[in-house]
């Protein structure tokens, strides 16, 4: 009986914890309900980086090991740049009339295909949007930036009623 | 219990049905993680004192499979494999103050062995080894200290027993404590319904015709805080599980980093016991930067024998040096008084048992 009075009062205070913010006007939104106690940590690995496990597959993500692809992208861009690095001043080296070296070739006279440049400039371009999502979910976190966002969505949940609205009309 | 079972066939076959009739996969994924957790602890127990190199079991080191597969926009169907391998266990009294070779037997422990089918507007069903509808009802906790002190008091240093002042044992620390956290993790069916709002509930029923129902609530409010909350009831009282239990627990941070955080298990009816054994916890923490600081208090009654009065005050800090890796340390003190007429022959009181635990946890 004690033991069942303890609880009810625990779960009054809680209660009257909730009421009272409500009642502060203090504006609200159901959370993602996470259990951290004696469960695995979450975020980023040592091994495994920002994902936090190893991705054996993702179809999403063009299919097995994309963290690894990701990183060969990352490496052979690298090698790519550090070879277009090394063309910039092989370019500068010829003389006038001579032909000069164009982009994605080097100066050790390796071609690099017209599709691995075209796949270089998506990647850095992939990993700019990467850069600014990272920035939009920063964003996201900040009081004004909650603030604004569920303005935007509000905004299209407004939209999309103005539609059905339309719609029906017709 | 035969009715229950057919219940149990029947969801299952439900779910390979629904499996089967099912559009084909839209997007699969599999990930391997994992985690390391080692500390270095130091225990005294009134009679001795002694260093540890044990597997911390607020979170012990273990690695998993996940997976799943999302069909069309509202279903998804994935699988979960977590096994833990533990050398030393920290709640071991294998590793009890004195004994000086490692334990015996490291061995892989099932922890999660599991699927799921999942749809966004009726729920998840789990099939397999997993966590009950109660597991981590008593453990709700916001702190950012768990790897170390959270209400399982009992896992820092469970292994180290109890003694009087004739070295004689009484009990194990993990035998003077309980948070009461439900069934744990379990061969079960469980089902959670979708969210209303800020809450959800579920309910698991498993081997021993046990069963247990549960709620969940997590809440945040714009520049103040974040509350989260659970609690568990089950009556089932079988063979297995013969009592009733409940428990609840709710945690508050706010946003500048102070938090709270309570908790309240009771068992009632236990067979072959006259008093009814419940725990309360409380911790009061802050959190900035990469630092979590917490100090909690617990008070156990009746949990190890009738009339025991057992409590427990701890201090922790965790350090989030970087995202991957986290260093943690705490003090914990234990004291036990149980009555005389509870203790065996010639055996006195318990003296207080003081740990020291020092480690890091790494996820890879």
């Amino acid at each position: 009986m004690t033991n069942n009075q303890s609880t009810w009062w625990m779960l009054l205070g809680i209660g009257l914890a909730i009421a009272a913010l409500m009642g502060c006007g203090a504006k609200g939104q159901p959370a993602e309900f996470e259990q951290t106690a004696g469960e695995m940590k979450e975020g980023p690995g040592v091994l495994t980086g920002e994902e936090g496990a190893l991705v054996v597959y993702d179809s999403k993500r063009g299919g097995s090991f994309p963290q690894f692809k990701g990183q060969q992208s990352e490496s052979s861009a690298t090698e790519t740049s550090e070879k277009a690095g090394e063309a910039a001043p092989a370019a500068s080296d010829t003389s006038a009339g001579s032909k000069p070296i164009v982009a994605g070739q080097t100066s050790t006279g390796t071609q690099v295909s017209p599709e691995a440049a075209r796949e270089f400039q998506e990647f850095q371009e992939w990993k700019k949007e990467q850069q600014a999502f990272r920035e939009f979910q920063e964003w996201k976190k900040t009081a004004q930036g909650a603030a604004e966002y569920k303005e935007f969505l509000e905004w299209k949940e407004w939209k999309s009623y103005q539609e059905w609205k339309k719609q029906q009309g017709q | 219990m035969k009715k229950f079972s057919q219940l149990g066939l029947f969801a299952l076959t439900i779910a390979l049905t629904i499996l089967l009739i099912l559009p084909a996969a839209q997007a699969v994924d599999f990930k391997i993680s994992g985690q390391i957790n080692r500390a270095v602890l130091w225990g005294d127990n009134g009679n001795d004192d002694d260093v540890k190199f044990v597997d911390n079991d607020n979170s012990s080191t273990r690695f998993r499979f996940t997976g799943g597969n999302d069909f069309d926009d509202n279903w998804r169907v994935g699988i979960t494999w977590e096994v833990e391998m533990q050398s030393n266990p920290s709640n071991d009294t294998d590793i009890d103050i004195g004994q000086n070779d490692d334990t015996s037997d490291v061995d892989f422990n099932e922890r999660k062995m599991e699927f799921f089918v999942q749809h966004k507007s009726f729920g998840k069903l789990y099939m397999g080894q997993g966590s009950t509808a109660s597991d981590g009802t008593s453990e709700v906790d916001l702190s950012g200290t768990t790897v170390v002190n959270y209400s399982s008091i009992e896992d820092m240093a469970g292994g180290f027993n109890f003694r009087d002042d004739d070295d004689n044992i009484i009990t194990s620390v993990g035998g003077a404590f309980s948070n009461f956290d439900g069934f744990s993790r379990r061969d079960r069916v469980r089902y959670d319904t979708p969210k209303f709002g800020p809450v959800y509930f579920s309910g698991s029923y498993m081997n021993g015709q046990s069963w247990d129902l549960a709620g969940r609530l997590a809440w945040k409010w714009e520049d103040v805080g974040k509350l989260a909350a659970a609690a568990h009831y089950t009556a089932a009282d079988t063979q297995r599980d013969p009592y009733d239990q409940w428990s609840a627990s709710a945690s508050w941070l706010f946003d500048f980093g102070l938090n709270f955080t309570a908790a309240y298990g009771a068992r009632n009816d236990v067979e072959g016991r006259d008093e009814d054994p419940y725990n309360l916890y409380g911790k009061v923490g802050w959190k900035f930067d990469k630092w979590a600081f917490s100090v909690d208090y617990t008070y156990s009654e009746n949990v190890g024998a009738d009339d025991d009065e057992a409590q427990s005050i701890g201090v922790a800090a965790v350090w989030n040096i970087w995202e991957s890796v986290e260093f943690y340390g705490s003090y914990r003190y234990h004291d036990l008084d149980r009555d005389s007429a509870q203790r065996d022959p010639g055996v006195g009181n318990a003296e207080e048992i003081s740990a020291v635990m020092i480690g890091g946890r790494v996820k890879f």
